[in-house]
């Protein structure tokens, strides 16, 4: 579980823990979790993977990586790179099993290990849902400050990316003004994405002003890259320069395709599993032949083309089958998965959008995904709405609870407090309630009200409850950064144009 | 005007022995016992149930303090001008006839009392000319009727009836409550009020008092 976005409850400090050793208390405390694959199976996928990997090999046309994943054992005949087994299971010993980054103050640590879930928002969106006038237009630069504001206020959105593609910016710099934007507006960490080296370059220069040193911010990242090779089995030269950057310098950095099962990789999930693996995997290798240990998080966004329309679904079942099988094999390769929720092929918050935004949260809380991006994410990556971000936020929460499980002791068994009420009374008035009623998830938004409290408050619908619940949160004020910073930051911007 | 803002402090908190150690010493400081009744624990409660409204105190919490002050009214009885008898209004509650769920019944009936008002709690499963007893005996100004089951609504109704048989209609306001009883057969059956729930029941006897 996730300490910063699970509902605190009285069991932290509840009765009995003291006592009881660390290994005992774990053990009285029941967590559900899924095992999707089998251990043959997990089997099955790797050694597939390897063989892949072997067989078929990858594009690159980048000199220096082929000359270093030569040198290590690599066959490279042309563009073809492919990689021996052995050589993929001696680079991937060195890939941490943990990956650690924080917030700007440096206080509040994003520990990507074992099961653990972080949820962050998404990249990239191009239309902006306001929730103002429910209008739908072209994303722009000061929507993404709001968005990031809001992003800042949402407890269980632990980090943050940069949301939306900026219509009213030139498209070579926009990358690094939305990043500046996201950086001003948010404490959160930000994973970010980029085109070019320059931009590269730009951000991580400004993640150096922000954390005051390049000493801090490589000791402890605000700021996370992110690598997306082409499927089928393509790494292109920008890409790799990008990754070859962030691994040399030790900034953590996310590798992840994005396999379309019909299309871009094979109709069948396990083929499209074991190719988005390998392309994953691919980048994580390179990564630690020039850097041994420098930290990676390892997935790919696997779902399915949808032959009808031809769009790359975000709400299949499909998606989050292999999510769940990819997790299994991120833990099977003690590293860290990033994983997709929250998102939605429907074109509003509506009754849709809630129920894929349930499904695939529920799916990677329970297969242990532990950096879960596109949180808010509507009509297939197109669309960002900043109701289905406080939506979304809210099924993360009612998820975390569940994820908490349930403790077993004697003090909540409570034979005790059962024998004294006995057969007929009730347990209203006795201390053992008041010590844990409270241990209950509220929600802020789902109603549990009587019909006539709801009417007397106006009966308000979900969705118009959901709007004004998202525009007061849009008032969330986030923490400035520093005054100088914030000018040098400006006078960085300015050397872009 | 005389600070009783230490018992209502000690109320929000549903801590018993804070609430009769400053009732006692407003006692003590010869504070009359009604405006301690009045102007500390009734008005207390208020805030109780004001906070209840906004999601800032739940139920247990609730009743704590409704024990709380159920305990700090003992000390003050033998102060007050009428003994402490009637002091709001007297409320006569049950689960009708037939029906043996008792927690709604449970949580009106705390929170009645949590009002100030007196409460006779007739239990489960109460025959008509129980409730008609009771009112000859007890002289309420209210009778609470309660019912879980659509099957024992009828009996409300037959309660009501009975009550106005027996020439005691008058005298008392019905009101009734239950998961599937609503305001419509509250109408129909000819009761006087309907509440929701256990904090609207509260303020509707309130109302009547």
């Amino acid at each position: 579980m996730n300490p910063e976005s699970q509902f605190t409850t009285q069991d932290n400090t509840g009765a009995g823990q003291q006592e009881n050793p660390v290994g005992w208390e774990s053990m009285l405390h029941i967590k559900p979790r899924q095992r999707f694959l089998s251990t043959a199976q997990i089997q099955g996928l790797h050694e597939a993977t390897l063989s892949l990997m072997e067989r078929t090999g990858f594009k690159v046309t980048h000199e220096k990586a082929k000359e270093i994943l030569h040198s290590n054992g690599a066959s490279v005949d042309g563009d073809r790179v492919r990689l021996p087994g052995w050589l993929v299971e001696k680079a991937l010993s060195t890939a941490p099993s943990q990956v650690v980054f924080f917030d700007r103050n440096r206080t509040k640590p994003v520990v990507l290990k074992d099961d653990d879930t972080w949820y962050g928002p998404t990249v990239d969106a191009f239309d902006y849902l306001d929730p103002d006038n429910g209008e739908r237009r072209p994303f722009t630069v000061d929507d993404c400050r709001k968005t990031a504001r809001l992003a800042d206020a949402l407890d269980n959105f632990t980090w943050i990316m940069t949301i939306g593609v900026c219509s009213d910016a030139p498209s070579a710099t926009s990358d690094r003004l939305i990043a500046k934007q996201v950086l001003a507006n948010s404490t959160k960490p930000l994973l970010f994405c980029c085109g070019s080296m320059d931009s590269m370059r730009d951000i991580y220069d400004m993640g150096v002003l922000i954390a005051g040193s390049e000493e801090r911010l490589i000791n402890q990242p605000n700021i996370i890259g992110f690598q997306a090779p082409i499927s089928p089995l393509t790494y292109d030269d920008a890409l790799i320069d990008r990754l070859l950057f962030a691994a040399e310098k030790g900034l953590p950095q996310v590798c992840y395709s994005g396999p379309q099962a019909g299309s871009t990789s094979p109709a069948t999930l396990a083929g499209t599993v074991v190719q988005g693996s390998a392309e994953s995997l691919f980048g994580i290798i390179l990564g630690q032949l020039v850097n041994p240990g420098c930290p990676f998080v390892y997935g790919a966004f696997a779902t399915i083309m949808d032959m009808a329309t031809t769009i790359f679904s975000y709400g299949a079942p499909e998606m989050n089958i292999m999510a769940s099988a990819m997790a299994q094999l991120a833990h099977h390769y003690s590293i860290p998965f990033f994983g997709m929720s929250g998102c939605s092929d429907a074109k509003f918050p509506d009754s849709q959008a809630a129920v894929e935004a349930t499904f695939s949260c529920f799916s990677s809380s329970m297969s242990g995904a532990n950096m879960v991006h596109d949180n808010g994410w509507l009509d297939h990556s197109t669309l960002i709405s900043p109701e289905y971000m406080v939506l979304v936020n809210e099924v993360i929460e009612k998820v975390n609870r569940y994820m908490n499980g349930m403790r077993v002791d004697e003090e909540r068994l409570a034979l005790d407090v059962i024998d004294k009420v006995g057969p007929s009374g009730h347990f209203l008035m006795e201390p053992h309630t008041m010590n844990h009623f409270r241990e209950v998830w509220y929600s802020k938004l789902f109603d549990r009200t009587t019909t006539a409290a709801w009417r007397a408050a106006g009966s308000k619908q979900f969705h118009e409850r959901l709007k004004e619940h998202t525009l007061k949160i849009m008032e969330h004020e986030p923490e400035p950064l520093p005054k100088e910073t914030a000018k040098e930051l400006e006078k960085m911007a300015k050397n872009w144009m | 005007m005389t600070d009783l803002s230490a018992i209502q402090d000690a109320l929000l908190t549903g801590d018993a022995e804070g609430v009769k150690n400053s009732v006692q010493e407003a006692v003590d400081r010869g504070v009359d016992a009604d405006t301690i009744l009045n102007d500390g624990l009734i008005s207390g409660m208020d805030i109780v149930g004001e906070k209840m409204q906004t999601g800032e105190m739940f139920i247990p919490e609730v009743l704590m303090a409704a024990k709380s002050m159920s305990e700090a009214v003992e000390i003050l009885k033998p102060f007050l001008k009428d003994g402490g008898r009637n002091r709001v209004g007297h409320v006569v509650i049950g689960t009708v006839k037939g029906d043996l769920h008792d927690i709604g019944k449970n949580l009106v009936t705390m929170m009645v009392e949590s009002a100030g008002f007196e409460v006779t709690d007739l239990g489960v499963d109460v025959a008509p000319e129980t409730f008609v007893e009771a009112v000859r005996e007890k002289n309420p100004n209210i009778v609470a009727l309660s019912a879980l089951l659509t099957t024992t609504m009828p009996m409300m109704q037959q309660t009501v009836d009975a009550l106005a048989e027996s020439g005691v209609r008058d005298q008392i306001k019905i009101i009734v409550g239950g998961a599937p009883v609503t305001r419509e057969f509250a109408d129909r059956i000819g009761a006087d009020g309907y509440a929701a729930d256990a904090g609207g029941a509260s303020k509707l006897a309130k109302s009547m008092g």
